[in-house]
């Protein structure tokens, strides 16, 4: 059965300079949001190895590098890209309606 | 004069009015400040905070006592934990302030550690022989909670926290502090010793003296009458008093209105809980306000306050105005309670200094004498004193 996605307000657009990342909550999940050329992304906040926090670390093109043991996700798909990450970050759906960033997250 | 020997206290010991207060020494004494701290310090149970200030998932502050840098965290499973700020690797310490985290890792080389102190990640260590990652986790202290409060504990074999302070819910469940919100938090440093602070804190009679300039007429004036409660065999003495207003405010002051809830001791008037061996309530008929006073060496003591409203009060219009009142007593009042102490610990360090006697009214410095004499000279936590005094 699709689960239903609710989207949530989270953030302005002007809240995210490119080339950064803001972690922002929605309900229980924790989310990271880049923003890539002027294009935001949403991702797990959280580095799938230790648990550090993404957006204290470098975005490197459209790559962010965890801040504690270097591992490097993809901001666009989530995928772990270097040990030692194993696990890929979890993404979400992202709309943009008059400046304003939603994230959809499972009901 | 020996201070471990019995006889040394047996004039502290006779009843209040024929008792003699503690010798000058025991304040200023080396020796007597390290069996306070391996017999006291680090084997009761001591308020570090209050639950609010760590409401979600890995909310965390840092709390130093008696030299020890110490996490209070909150699990992901909602538990708190406080642990030892320090790394198993190499002691680096990890956490500062406060904040918010999903793991607890250590800037020097990386080891990670769970929300509950158990390892996540070690870096570096694959030659390292025999290393059980199970075996370094962060160390753990006892923590309990009692109404909205966190205590700890850093021994691990101490009685639990509901029996040290046995006997205290008769006169404090009617206030709900548990559900009341701290609103803030103020740190001052006094030069005195931790037990005149505590002592100070125990009596209503150096109201006259030392607060006239604030609350010092609610005995002239308002005729208050105080009542000393001994919380024996719990840890704790109680300073009643009977009032219809709140003392949380300055005379003429607008404070916000009584809790609804109080009933029994609570509903008479403000009572003053000292729970041994640090921790003071002012738990009056509109708020409640802490002081834990810890111990920093024999003549430094640090002084940490947080001010506690039910929430009702947090919902009003004029909520901020009045706030203000609030908080232009406390620190007036604080400031003028830390003044005396200094004074009295230039006094008692004075070598020349005897002891002296009680007044009807001090009751509460005379149990609480007796506690920290029972328990540096290693009595039971049941106070013993002679028969007559009972």
């Amino acid at each position: 059965m699709a689960t239903n996605i609710v989207y949530s307000r989270v953030a302005s657009l002007a809240d995210v300079a490119p080339g950064t990342g803001i972690k922002v909550d929605v309900g229980d999940h924790y989310v990271a949001l880049f923003n890539l050329g002027g294009t935001i992304y949403a991702v797990e906040a959280y580095c799938s190895h230790a648990l550090a926090l993404l957006t204290e670390g470098r975005v490197l093109g459209d790559e962010v590098e965890c801040p504690l043991h270097s591992a490097r996700f993809s901001i666009k798909t989530g995928k772990a890209l270097c040990e030692p990450a194993t696990e890929n970050l979890r993404t979400y759906p992202v709309r943009i309606e008059d400046g304003t960033i939603l994230v959809g997250v499972p009901e | 004069m020996d201070l471990f020997d019995p006889k040394t206290y047996a004039a502290l010991r006779r009843p209040l009015l024929e008792a003699e207060t503690l010798p000058g020494e025991c304040y200023t004494s080396p020796e007597f400040y390290q069996r306070e701290m391996s017999n006291i310090f680090l084997k009761t149970w001591v308020c570090i905070g209050r639950e609010d200030f760590v409401p979600k998932a890995g909310d965390y502050f840092v709390e130093k006592l008696f030299g020890a840098s110490l996490i209070v965290i909150r699990g992901r499973d909602k538990k708190l934990r406080a642990f030892v700020n320090a790394c198993r690797h190499r002691g680096t310490q990890m956490l500062y302030g406060k904040g918010n985290c999903m793991s607890i890792a250590c800037p020097y080389h990386g080891w990670v550690y769970n929300l509950d102190g158990s390892i996540l990640v070690t870096t570096f260590m694959e030659q390292t022989k025999s290393l059980n990652p199970k075996e370094y986790g962060l160390v753990d202290l006892k923590l309990d909670t009692w109404m909205g409060f966190i205590f700890v504990n850093f021994d691990p074999v101490c009685e639990p926290l509901k029996d040290f302070l046995a006997g205290l819910d008769h006169y404090t469940e009617s206030y709900h502090f548990e559900e009341m919100k701290t609103v803030g938090t103020r740190d001052w440093h006094f030069r005195t010793n931790w037990k005149i602070y505590a002592e100070s804190s125990s009596e209503g009679i150096h109201l006259p003296m030392v607060h006239k300039k604030t609350i010092g007429h609610v005995m002239s004036r308002e005729k208050a009458k105080f009542e000393i409660v001994d919380g024996r065999p719990g840890n704790f003495h109680i300073l009643r008093t009977y009032s219809e207003r709140s003392r949380a405010v300055l005379d003429g002051d607008q404070g916000f209105d009584r809790i609804p809830t109080l009933r029994g001791p609570a509903a008479d008037g403000a009572q003053y809980i000292y729970i041994n061996p640090f921790t003071t309530l002012g738990a009056d008929l509109d708020c409640m306000w802490y002081k834990t006073v810890v111990p920093e060496g024999i003549d430094k003591v640090r002084h940490i306050t947080g001010f506690c409203f039910p929430k009702f009060s947090l919902e009003r219009l004029d909520t901020e105005a009045i706030m203000k009142n609030y908080m232009k007593r406390f620190p007036l009042v604080i400031e003028e309670d830390g003044v005396i102490t200094e004074k009295q610990w230039d006094g008692l360090s004075n070598p020349h200094a005897k002891p002296g006697r009680f007044a009807a009214g001090e009751l509460g410095v005379w149990l609480f004498d007796n506690w920290v004499v029972d328990r540096v000279l290693g009595k039971s936590p049941v106070m013993q004193i002679s028969k007559a005094a009972a």
